[in-house]
């Protein structure tokens, strides 16, 4: 018997499924019916919103290179968020107390705001040891939407080190470890379980947050959905925009979920 | 080193522009967070009262509006609510316009998204109340709602304080998103006194500070109001 | 002993939760003015029988009575209300409300729930304040309390709601030994002064001491249920043996 109750979360799942069925059946109906030409240029586009090309092949931007975008941007907040966590938990007043007016600037600067001046602050291109380093669009996007996101990773990794209870400093020197060792060897290992549901959280934002990248002029989706709707008439836009919104959705929510799931089960031990 | 120019702040007419966008903005981030902090606390009390389907509904809203970009919602409202059929004919000239204007589309955007996040926060807000003070409550006689407005209510709002300073400064910052939109706020005066003046870097310098000092305002507030409410001799959290 | 003049009658209690029964089938009489001790390995279903016996746990199976009040027939908070009146309860936890001040938290419950006069209830607390000896901590709140001293502020708590019986699930558990002691003095004035108790214990001294009668429970049964000098020197069950033999 008691494989037929259907519980609370059981009945909330069975909701939503049917709720997404019924957006999925009110597309088939509303393309059978009047507007299946709508969809149809939505269609004949779609290579385009997520490669850049019209074939799907090479890959130019789009969706995909929203996608690009926000790994590489991840990666480069996650080295320079590091920099920055420790440089505000050093104990020299001098490393820490730019570091923490940094990382609250960074916070409370707007994205786009932070976007557009990183891309007038970067010059096309820049010597460096000899060398000309370019800064195209895509790098300068890189670099705007890492820098928030770095300030956030920092204060990640300060609040998981804070975490770690103080009995351990103690007791790593007490061993006779130094400074250095015990981060590496005590604290970060420690850490790191607290860190990385915290670093996944930050992601989503991010890649919600590319969506802005279309300010430098970069052929995200955005940039070319502004130059699609140019050549398209106005109803077929709302099609247009719902596509691209649940272009993300899929994408996001996953990630988001198991950041989620994974803050949960850390939340319950105590380090 | 950079060489900026400042010399056209001195126009008054650059002045008054900034000033507007600076009033607009504050006019958009209070009501746009107003209205979602309200749809927090209806989405929250939604789920308290454990009924599936409103629970299922709740939660997808949530998740759409916290899944896709803010920037996109607006322009989404912008472009397209008024092709659904949104439109209201003007008895001045007899032609059709859009019902709702830029500075209306921003608002309700920015409230629904905020109002998502905002639901979430206070949610678990109310899920880390511990479950023993609720006890607690129910064995002095408390019933339903007296439990809620004298206990719970009072409670999770202090421990929700620091997610909800989260949520209205994020709220606050993504206001520069509606310039996109053409409605006059801070950064749309950015760009229009850039345009004049080619000065973008000194433009875009000054007004990332504007936006830095007013959330830091704000974040500073907050965190008056965290100190205010306190739990006397508990630090942060229960 | 005879069930009528019990103030307290339980019959055949069952509760589970999940799969896991925690209880199956307490039987048990209090008279009033009696000191009754629980004592039991741990996940026995000590404090689950206290939380039955207010209703903060409804029952699957049996039968309870609080004085004229049938407790497993009462389905709502609102119901139980004057039920709540006659029976309070101090927690391992303590549970005060963190947002408001010692002697708030004592007048908070009579005011809102009961109605009663303000005035009246502040004299009220204060005097209870005395009794449990931190009349100069009122105006502290909780976090500002040491844990002894936050478990003395919930039994004048519970007093203030001027019951019949107390029921105190685990109260000294969570406590420093050095204030534990302070505990059980206020709780020893109580029972002296000849209120209705019921106590989840780890403290078999205490329990020995206070206690008219003390019940072990073990896997959801009451294994033997005897005065305190006869179940702690001459227990008659092996299980009660066994777990004396582990504590003492």
């Amino acid at each position: 018997m008691a494989g037929f109750v259907l519980h609370y979360d059981d009945k909330k799942r069975a909701v939503q499924l049917l709720i997404t069925l019924g957006v999925v059946v009110w597309i088939a109906v509303d393309a059978a019916t009047g507007g299946s030409a709508y969809w149809t240029r939505v269609l004949v586009r779609l290579p385009l919103l997520l490669t850049g090309s019209a074939t799907g092949w090479p890959v130019t931007g789009g969706f995909v290179l929203n996608i690009l975008l926000s790994i590489a941007s991840m990666a480069l907040a996650t080295a320079l968020g590091t920099i920055m966590g420790l440089g505000t938990l050093a104990r020299v007043g001098l490393i820490r107390v730019p570091n923490l007016l940094l990382v609250n600037f960074l916070r409370n600067s707007p994205w786009l705001v932070l976007l557009f001046a990183t891309l007038y602050f970067l010059p096309f291109e820049m010597r460096i040891f000899g060398t000309i380093v370019p800064f195209p669009p895509f790098v300068k996007a890189v670099i705007g939407l890492a820098l928030p996101t770095a300030a956030n990773f920092s204060e990640v990794i300060r609040g998981a080190v804070q975490s770690v209870h103080s009995g351990q400093w103690e007791a790593a020197r007490s061993l006779g470890y130094n400074t250095f060792q015990i981060y590496r060897h005590v604290i970060m290992q420690q850490a790191m379980r607290r860190m990385i549901p915290g670093w996944m959280n930050l992601y989503a934002p991010l890649m919600i947050a590319t969506a802005l990248a279309t300010v430098t002029g970069i052929q995200d989706v955005l940039t070319i959905l502004n130059t699609l709707l140019a050549m398209e008439n106005e109803r077929v836009i709302v099609y247009f925009y719902l596509t691209i919104l649940f272009l993300f959705i899929p994408y996001c929510y996953p990630i988001a979920a198991i950041a989620r799931r994974l803050e949960r089960a850390v939340k319950g031990d105590s380090l | 080193m950079l060489g900026l120019d400042y010399s056209w702040l001195a126009d008054p007419a650059y002045q008054r522009w900034l000033l507007i966008g600076v009033v607009n903005t504050l006019k958009l981030a209070a009501l746009s967070s107003s209205a979602a902090i309200l749809i927090g606390m209806l989405g929250a009390l939604g789920f308290t009262l454990r009924i599936f389907w409103l629970d299922a509904l709740i939660e997808l809203f949530v998740e759409v509006f916290r899944n896709t970009p803010p920037l996109l919602q607006m322009l989404f409202a912008y472009f397209t609510l008024s092709t659904l059929g949104l439109r209201v004919t003007d008895p001045s000239t007899g032609l059709s316009v859009p019902l709702l204007s830029a500075f209306a589309c921003a608002a309700i955007s920015l409230s629904l998204f905020g109002g998502a996040l905002a639901i979430e926060a206070f949610r678990s807000g109310i899920e880390t109340m511990p479950r023993s003070i609720v006890d607690a409550a129910r064995s002095l006689g408390y019933g339903r709602w007296a439990r809620f407005w004298r206990i719970e209510a009072p409670i999770a709002t202090r421990i929700c304080l620091p997610g909800l300073t989260n949520i209205l400064t994020n709220l606050f910052k993504t206001t520069s998103q509606a310039s996109v939109i053409t409605v006059p706020e801070l950064m749309y005066y950015a760009g229009q006194i850039y345009n004049d003046t080619f000065r973008t870097l000194e433009v875009m310098i000054l007004v990332l500070l504007i936006y830095v000092a007013l959330v830091s305002i704000l974040t500073l507030a907050m965190a008056r109001l965290e100190a205010f409410m306190a739990f006397p001799g508990y630090g942060r959290g229960l | 002993m005879s069930r009528i003049e019990a103030l307290i009658e339980l019959d055949n209690v069952r509760k589970s939760f999940g799969d896991f029964e925690v209880l199956k089938g307490i039987s048990m009489f209090v008279q009033k003015g009696e000191a009754v001790c629980i004592i039991g390995p741990s996940g026995s279903g000590k404090s689950t029988i206290l939380r039955c016996i207010n209703g903060l746990f409804p029952i699957d199976e049996g039968f309870i009575r609080v004085g004229t009040h049938r407790v497993h027939e009462l389905k709502s908070d609102k119901a139980m209300r004057s039920l709540r009146h006659q029976v309070a309860m101090v927690f391992q936890q303590y549970n005060l409300f963190p947002h408001r001040t010692a002697l708030q938290n004592i007048m908070m419950a009579p005011i809102q729930v009961l109605g009663h006069d303000r005035a009246e209830v502040e004299e009220r607390a204060r005097k209870l304040l005395k009794k449990v000896r931190l009349s100069e901590k009122a105006d502290s709140y909780p976090g500002q309390l040491s844990g002894g001293q936050q478990q003395r502020v919930a039994i004048a708590r519970a007093l203030a709601m001027q019951p019949e019986v107390i029921l105190f699930d685990e109260v000294t558990a969570a406590l420093d030994p050095e204030t534990v002691k302070d505990v059980l003095f206020a709780i020893r004035e109580l029972v002296e002064e000849g209120l209705t108790c019921i106590l989840v214990t780890h403290e078999m001294k205490f329990a020995r001491e206070v206690s008219q009668r003390v019940c072990f429970t073990d896997h959801g049964l009451i294994v033997e249920s005897a005065p305190p000098a006869e179940l702690f020197d001459n227990p008659q069950d092996p299980r009660t043996r066994e777990f004396l033999g582990q504590v003492l």
